[in-house]
């Protein structure tokens, strides 16, 4: 059952796929600029522009660059870049890691930094630790990951130097090493959204008839809030943190950018610079398969963590 | 496997358990619990339970009947500590063998839970966690306090399902409770609610959910279940035949009070409060001629809306100018009864109609 959900879930993003192209395709010839010219200077002669040109198959019509385009597409080609010499699938195989990983920390971090906090507020409500964990939490919502980034650059970098503040390191260790202060950026942009729906639903957990009767029973208030009140919150929880987390997939291209690394988001940013349209098309796409399977992620675990819930 | 620790019988005693002589203390003792609620959209606190004592006995099983919002499920909550957001124990005692639980603070209260004192839920479907399944709900908490291991938590498991008449209890006990029906999730909750073997169980309407053949089901496995572990029952109903059928004494509230007590037959045969004759002459298992069967008139009074003096005289086809104001403690009237009327004389011959038809 799980396996034919998963199976259609996947083919429905054939269509994502395809309607993410075209919308891609099309509006980024509406950008003007001459990507062959850029590439070879404002002193270029037009009959090198014009060679260039040839050379990236940019002077077909645009359908039909789109039919090409789509053709190459569905034999795993995503053309080759203009700037780079490589392909682009290449490159993005290349840089995908990063931000996949990067993705993985804010998760990660996010219920880290989340279940203590909910946790506190929710076990007195109204009570001092509540209104503490309010305050902090509207005041994280107002604050752009850019600035926090830059703050934990600031804080880390200069005051307590422990994480390296900009770049990906050579080696795995550091590779992950330097991947914490971005993921914390990540983390502090979803939490304040998070704790509040943790909150909500453990205050509603802990205040149901099941939890009362795990009580008379005898369960240990340890019990009574992990397998009774967390278990249960989780379960909303699960879907809020799911939508923040593909809400962030584009937020990558900001942080990366910021903490300098070598992931989807800063080669975004390079790309649209550099007008290297295959890259940018690649990225795209994967920014868009990204969010989908993030969604599909979040509702399988909601459906695991839900026996009332069906899957069809 | 070992034989059963719930089979085994403590002491087989007789079904019915003599009241206990005067001056031994009680299993449970409540005395003068209040317990106060903000009513809908008000500030000011309003007592919903006022002033409540009654005892248990070891053994005993005590019905405890009102309309609804008369305090019941909040008396019930208060004993165990487990108060909705919003209702509070203004005052009073609950000791559970001779230990105090209301000023006791959490560790008293942790201790007595599930071994000592326990409480049944009118609706099996919420008072079961729902993302559980409900095999590791009967002994999740008995694991804790007894120190199974998970070999022997399943084989209690399998053990208490067993017992409370549930068929195929391998295959029920891997189930989630929505998967189950309303019958299989009580039987489900009472077994969760006996793994420690506790000595008092709180009956909130554990039937009241159910249909009618379940009802009966259920009825006769807490008879027999009490016959074989002589656990104490307070049973909270609005049905006076399975008091009749459960229970040695009752106990009415009217509007957060007690307003009368005694033995189930003596009460039966002979109320000595109106509202009580009220409730009887309106069930039709005890009073079995239909033509006689005759509703309250008026409604119970609203939170905060108590009448002065004594809250049901607005109702009462008794009520004097007497009535409408001055306290009405619970009167002694010998032989563990009490009733909080004053006319307790007319009432004794207005019930005296009852017997006739009887
Ligand atoms: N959490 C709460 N906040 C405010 N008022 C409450 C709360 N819980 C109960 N009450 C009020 O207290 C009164 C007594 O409630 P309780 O649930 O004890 O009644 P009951 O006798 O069990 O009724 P029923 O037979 O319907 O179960 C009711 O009037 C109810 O409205
Ligand atoms: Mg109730």
């Amino acid at each position: 059952m799980l396996a034919r959900y998963v199976a259609r879930r996947l083919l429905l993003l054939v269509p994502v796929v395809f309607g993410v192209t075209l919308l891609l395709f099309f509006s980024i010839h509406l950008v003007p600029g001459d990507p062959a010219r850029s590439f070879l200077g404002d002193r270029a002669t037009p009959s090198a522009v014009a060679a260039l040109n040839k050379a990236w198959g940019l002077d077909h019509p645009i359908p039909v660059q789109y039919w090409l385009f789509l053709d190459r597409l569905v034999h795993g080609n995503l053309g080759q870049s203009l700037f780079y010499q490589s392909s682009t699938a290449g490159l993005l195989v290349g840089r995908l890691p990063v931000t996949l990983l990067l993705l993985v920390y804010g998760a990660v971090g996010s219920v880290i930094i989340s279940v203590p906090l909910a946790t506190l507020a929710a076990l007195h409500p109204g009570g001092a630790a509540d209104h503490s964990v309010r305050v902090v939490g509207t005041v994280g919502i107002g604050m752009p990951s850019f600035w926090v980034g830059t703050c934990l650059i600031i804080l880390f970098g200069l005051v307590v130097p422990v994480f390296p503040v900009g770049g990906y390191g050579e080696t795995w260790p550091s590779h992950l090493w330097s991947l914490v202060l971005p993921g914390l950026t990540i983390a502090i942009s979803v939490s304040p959204m998070l704790v509040r729906s943790l909150r909500t639903s453990l205050i509603e957990a802990l205040g149901s008839d099941y939890v009362a009767f795990a009580r008379a029973k005898g369960a240990s208030p340890s019990v009574v809030l992990t397998r009774y009140g967390l278990r249960n919150a989780a379960v909303a929880a699960v879907s809020v943190l799911g939508v923040n987390i593909g809400f962030l997939v584009g937020s990558t291209v900001v942080i990366e950018n910021v903490f300098a690394l070598p992931g989807l988001g800063s080669l975004m940013v390079q790309s649209i610079l550099d007008r290297d349209f295959p890259v940018v098309q690649g990225i795209t796409l994967v920014f868009a398969v990204l969010v989908v399977l993030v969604y599909l992620l979040t509702d399988l675990a909601y459906a695991v963590l839900d026996p009332r819930v069906r899957l069809t | 496997m070992r034989a059963g620790h719930l089979v085994r019988p403590r002491e087989r005693g007789p079904a019915l358990v003599p009241p206990a002589p005067s001056g031994r203390p009680g299993l449970l003792e409540v005395e003068g619990l209040t317990v106060s609620v903000s009513p809908p959209g008000e500030r000011r606190r309003v007592d919903v339970v006022s002033n409540v004592s009654f005892n248990i006995m070891a053994g005993e099983a005590v019905g405890l009947v009102g309309e609804s919002g008369s305090g019941k499920s909040l008396t019930l909550r208060a004993i165990l500590g487990l108060l909705p957001a919003g209702a509070t124990v203004k005052g009073g005692a609950v000791r559970f063998e001779g230990v105090d639980l209301l000023s006791g603070g959490k560790r008293s209260l942790q201790r007595v839970r599930g071994t000592g004192v326990t409480m049944i839920f009118q609706e099996p479907m919420t008072a079961l966690n729902p993302v559980v399944r409900v095999g590791e709900q009967i002994v999740d908490a008995a694991r804790r306090q007894l120190g199974w291991s998970r070999r022997e938590s399943s084989e209690h498991a399998l053990e208490l399902a067993r017992h409370m008449g549930i068929r195929d209890p391998d295959a029920v006990l891997s189930l989630y409770p929505h998967e189950l029906s309303g019958g299989l999730r009580q039987r489900v909750m009472i077994a969760a609610a006996l793994a420690c073997q506790p000595r008092l169980v709180l009956c909130d309407e554990p039937t009241t959910a159910l249909d009618v053949t379940i009802q009966a089901q259920i009825v006769a496995l807490l008879a027999r279940l009490r016959q074989e572990s002589q656990m104490s029952l307070l049973y909270v109903t609005h049905d006076l035949a399975v008091v009749a059928q459960l229970c040695q004494r009752l106990q009415v509230m009217y509007a957060g009070s007690i307003v009368e007590k005694g033995s189930v037959a003596e009460i039966f045969a002979s109320p000595r409060h109106p509202y009580t004759l009220g409730l009887i002459r309106a069930t039709p298992d005890v009073h079995t001629v239909v033509d006689e069967l005759t509703g309250i008139p008026g409604s119970a009074p609203h939170v905060g809306a108590r009448p002065a003096g004594c809250a049901f005289h607005p109702r009462c086809s008794l009520a004097t100018i007497e009535c409408s104001s001055g306290e009405m403690p619970l009167r002694d009237l010998g032989n563990g009864r009490a009733s909080a009327c004053i006319h307790v004389d007319a009432c004794q011959s207005a019930a005296e109609g009852l017997e006739a038809v009887r």
